[in-house]
């Protein structure tokens, strides 16, 4: 009768000492945090996308936190979210502009035609391996989605040979941007939606021979500018957009549609 | 006794099917495009402009330093203009588009033109030696392109003892070194000597794999009357060609990981590159031709040929009735190593040992399959690497680990590859790998 | 027009530009192949029941697998051989009365919980067909050791291996067997186990291929032959001799076909040396100290359990190493 006792005990008697150990542990070991972290933490957009340059949303969190700092806001939440941390830290922020990426190529199987096919790994980094470019423009995106594949935010996707942008669901974190082996992502003010989409520094005519829609740099938006906000450097337009009023006059002049107004209009 | 290396190695169906046929000379074609970089190191600076005017032999592009290369015209012409044109194995590169006044001459004569020279090896001072390498823009003729002249000046605490010629042509298709050294014995072993006296007397030997017996049956008999020249029949075995597993035949020394054969006292030069050398010192004459095999399954008559740096692959089609509807795969180089090119309009470099013409029937680029961890990999891998393994670590991004294992000895032969069942494009990850870890260097 | 000049663009690629023509495919079914001459003793023996074992497993798994390709967002073929390999090996893994619906629930458990759920072809870290074989022999103990006699047609009276004689009745009722029977296969038993020479001659032909390499296999039997063998030297009246212990109770079936599966066994020299002894001594300790007449299918995947860890701590000599070290 008594027998079916004992297991119990021993059971029982494990589960005493460890529990105790456990507790022992617990208090041993303990550490302090500052509960602000955590605070911080959970006002955080929370999609450990690295933009910042720290592991992840906590990481961030406990630097803030630790060096009494906003110094360097997170990328990717909105000004609320940071005049909030603000107030749990006591800390002033600034309604910082918002940026969003954007690629600077509109080398679609239609503008920029193949000139090989591609058969290795896809990844970009891999395909500038074997050669280093798959279309007629050397400058142009190869459209193998290694910025796709680092977006935390599904803001990107490929569509006819290059990459494109989501502006509404891109956060300007910036981690897409040292993917791309041709240098092709550039951070620009979410607001001013005026780019180039070429980054060809040849020659016009190579330039318009590689691609239909590459920058010749034949200056014409540079002399239509009022605003003194676009410069053609080495057979390239390139905006200012501390200048650029957004008139929209240099798209009209470009004749070869390398110079767009993004679609996506958004409040600043 | 034929010698080998032990660790991993395969042996593909060798396809030498162009060794029997004489060196041919081309006549000059109607453009080149001379490249401005052909080799490793620092980018050279171009000194023609539009319009110059140059002589055969003049310089088109200037080293920039120290670990960097001279570029030279194989022809007198007129420079057209400079444009930027893809290389063999994908680079866009700059080139000298060059009109020569002799086109249509055949090459062979314009050969024979060069001066003779008579050199007195005692004479020469080991400077004089390289400096006459450095300007002629020799650069390693097997693959890589290093330049030689760097090769050849070891820093003063590395002591090298012994020189190894490098004839092993492992590679399938290639037949280019192997017709040098039939038809090139002589002046290979002049070209030997002048090394010989640059490093003190050292003892030579020539690596042959035993698939030439005929090359190796030459060198020998070019070589009876210098005991201290030694020809070595070699095992087949792929990448027998590669230094550290040459080394590792011929004289069983190990390269350490990460290092260089100067770390074990040696030096390793192609047998296109010696023959070069001899005819920098021999003939004044700059590296500015190379012999190249042309064969593939699309090519009726394959065959080897001397062709000046700059020839476009086009001329190469025509001379060899190549049809470009056909081509789907065009390999610079062996098959295992050599790297895929697009553009008919690229031209040869210092470097293009062979071109290889294949149609749809050649495999490359099929989908990947699991890993069935067969081990295939690991066993063919001539550097012992766990190649699975860290092209796993490679794709979780994983470098740490990769470094750890190595990753930077893989010398990219292609064997691991070659061998995978389930079509991995395991050296594709590893270069890949190589290429992040370099990155975030 | 258009895609005429999209057809000519060549094809670019890393090197090398070539392979070897072995596949993952051809590994399989060459394989599946191998095990020809143990597939026709067991019918020899156990007769067209053998067969319908055979015919029902590999049905039932290469369906499954088909089945589960239609659910699931990686790419599984279903006929690149490996689903029919693991529906054979299992088969050889049960006894030739087995009911249908024992066939298929192994069948299940094989390819979901030993394949699949894993992520397919390459991931698993069990050996499917094993996994399969000890959840059916914990689960239905008494179908899964209820083996025909050899040569006794379909509805003959069961009876058990000489290994289950052993374990229940003591060596000396093992007098009546010899070596010999015991080396073809005539004896009790499931499918694959019986006949070591049978066995033999597909595995042969493996290691000539390079599909499978001597060295696991060989410490596997040696070292059940050694510890065995000492078993037997201190007390021959109590224990069974060390040929008897390699040539039953599928010592061979598992060193050749379960510990060499490519997926679940080591990939170094070292690593695949210590699999293969582990393999023998859990085999050796079970047989002798467990309640289990059997240890072989235990053993494997314990170690199936260490190949991890056996190859990142026992790796393959590098090159160059030799200065450094």
């Amino acid at each position: 009768m008594f027998e079916i006792l004992i297991p119990g005990f021993i059971l029982g008697g494990f589960a005493l000492i460890s529990s105790t150990g456990l507790y022992i542990a617990s208090k041993k070991f303990y550490v302090y945090e500052d509960p602000r972290i955590a605070e911080v933490t959970e006002l955080l957009p929370g999609a450990n996308c690295g933009g910042c340059g720290f592991a992840g949303c906590a990481a961030y969190a406990e630097n803030v936190v630790n060096e009494n700092s906003l110094d360097n806001p997170c990328p990717v939440a909105d000004d609320e979210t940071m005049s909030q941390i603000g107030a749990l830290l006591g800390l002033a922020t600034e309604a910082g502009e918002k940026k969003v990426a954007s690629l600077m190529c509109k080398g679609t199987s239609q503008n920029c035609k193949s000139v090989m096919e591609y058969k290795g790994i896809e990844d970009c980094w891999a395909a500038v391996l074997v050669a280093d470019t798959s279309k007629a423009c050397s400058f142009s995106c190869l459209g193998l989605g290694s910025c796709v594949r680092a977006c935390s935010f599904d803001a990107m996707y490929i569509e006819d040979g290059i990459v494109v942008i989501d502006d509404e669901k891109c956060t300007g974190c910036g981690m897409c941007i040292s993917t791309c082996p041709k240098d092709l992502l550039h951070m620009r003010p979410k607001a001013k939606t005026t780019t180039v989409t070429c980054l060809n520094t040849d020659r016009g005519a190579d330039a318009r021979r590689a691609c239909s829609v590459a920058c010749i740099g034949c200056m014409k938006c540079e002399k239509v500018c009022e605003d003194d906000a676009i410069h053609v450097n080495n057979f390239l337009a390139k905006i200012d957009y501390e200048k650029c009023t957004q008139c929209g006059k240099c798209v009209e002049a470009c004749p070869t549609n390398s110079i767009e107004i993004r679609e996506v209009t958004v409040d600043a | 006794m034929p010698k080998t290396f032990e660790m991993g190695g395969i042996h593909p169906p060798e396809d030498k099917i162009s060794s029997d046929e004489q060196i041919i000379f081309g006549e000059v074609p109607e453009k080149l495009l001379v490249p401005v970089d052909q080799h490793i190191g620092k980018p050279c600076e171009i000194i023609v402009e539009k319009g110059s005017v140059v002589e055969r032999g003049q310089l088109v592009a200037k080293s920039t330093g120290f670990v960097s290369s001279n570029v030279h015209s194989p022809v007198a012409g007129k420079v057209d203009k400079i444009v930027k044109m893809p290389q063999l194995g994908g680079q866009i590169k700059q080139c000298a588009l060059i009109s020569p006044e002799t086109s249509g001459e055949n090459y062979a004569d314009i050969l024979k033109k060069d001066s003779n020279n008579n050199i007195n090896l005692e004479k020469l001072s080991v400077e004089n030696i390289r400096k006459t390498i450095a300007d002629a823009g020799i650069v390693g003729m097997g693959g890589a392109g290093f330049p030689t002249h760097v090769k050849l000046s070891p820093p003063p605490e590395k002591t090298i003892d012994t020189l190894i010629i490098n004839g092993a042509e492992c590679e399938p298709y290639i037949t280019s070194d192997h017709r040098v050294m039939l038809e090139h014995a002589e002046e290979m072993i002049k070209g030997i000597l002048i090394l010989q006296h640059l490093f003190d007397g050292v003892p030579i030997y020539i690596g042959i794999e035993r698939n030439k017996p005929d090359a190796i049956e030459t060198l020998e008999k070019a070589a009876k009357d210098y005991d201290k020249i030694t020809v070595v029949p070699l095992i087949v075995k792929y990448p027998q060609g590669g230094e550290k597993q040459l080394i590792k035949a011929i004289l069983n020394r190990e390269v350490p990981s990460k290092g260089l054969p100067m770390d074990v006292g040696v030096v390793v030069q192609n047998v296109a590159t010696v023959l070069s050398i001899h005819d920098a010192f021999y003939h004044n004459r700059p590296l500015m031709e190379r012999v190249v095999t042309i064969s593939g399954n699309l090519v009726k008559k394959p065959g080897n040929i001397m062709l000046p740096i700059g020839t476009p692959i086009s001329y190469v089609m025509d001379k060899f009735e190549i049809d470009p509807e056909k081509v789907r795969v065009m390999i610079s180089g062996g098959p295992m190593m050599g790297r895929t090119s697009y553009s008919f309009e690229s031209p040869i470099t210092k470097t293009t040992s062979a071109l290889l013409f294949f149609d749809e029937s050649r495999i490359i680029g099929r989908d990947e399959n699991p890993c069935i961890r067969c081990g295939s990999c690991l066993r063919a891998c001539p550097m012992g690497l766990a190649v699975a393994q860290l092209t796993e670590m490679i794709k979780a991004n994983n470098i740490a680990s990769a470094v750890q294992d190595s990753i930077m000895d893989c010398i990219e032969c292609g064997s691991c590859s070659y061998v995978c069942p389930a079509d991995r494009r395991l050296v594709h990850w590893m270069r890949l790998g190589k290429n992040i870890i370099r990155r975030e260097n | 027009m258009e895609d005429k000049l999209e057809a000519r663009l060549l094809l670019m690629d890393s090197s090398p530009s070539g392979r070897v023509v072995e596949s993952t495919r051809r590994i399989m079914y060459t394989v599946s192949l191998t095990l020809l001459p143990a597939m026709a003793i067991s019918v020899w023996v156990f007769g067209w029941e053998a067969v319908r074992v055979l015919v029902l497993a590999a049905v039932f798994c290469i369906g499954l697998e088909a089945l589960i390709a239609r659910f699931v967002s990686y790419k599984i073929d279903f006929l690149d051989g490996s689903a029919l390999l693991t529906g054979i090996l299992l088969a050889m893994n049960l006894p030739a009365n087995a009911p249908w619906w024992m066939i298929l629930v192994g069948s299940l458990v094989a390819i979901i919980i030993g394949k699949q759920v894993f992520g397919g072809l390459g991931q698993n870290i069990f050996n499917p067909a094993l996994v399969a074989r000890v959840f059916l022999l914990i689960s239905f103990p008494v179908e899964m050791t209820a083996w025909p006699k050899p040569f006794a047609g379909v509805d003959a009276a069961t009876g058990a291996t000489p290994l289950g004689i052993l374990k229940t009745e003591g060596v000396g009722a093992l007098a009546k067997t010899n070596l010999a029977d015991l080396a073809i296969g005539s004896m009790g038993g499931s499918l694959g186990e019986i006949s070591a020479i049978a066995l033999l001659l597909g595995a042969a032909y493996m290691i000539y291929k390079r599909y499978i390499t001597w060295e696991g296999p060989v410490l596997f039997i040696g070292t059940v032959f050694v510890f065995s063998g000492i078993f037997w030297l201190i007390d021959p009246t109590k224990y069974a001799d060390p040929m008897f212990h390699i040539l039953t109770g599928g010592v061979f079936l598992g060193a050749f076909y379960m510990a060499t599966d490519m997926v679940t066994s080591p990939l170094t020299f070292k690593g695949r040396l210590l699999f293969g002894f582990g393999c023998g001594l859990f085999t050796i300790i079970i047989r002798m100290f467990g309640s289990y007449p059997e240890g072989v299918s235990f053993a494997i995947l314990l170690m199936n359990a260490m190949v991890p860890l056996l190859d990142k701590y026992f790796p393959d000599k590098k090159f160059g190493m030799v200065q450094n070290g």
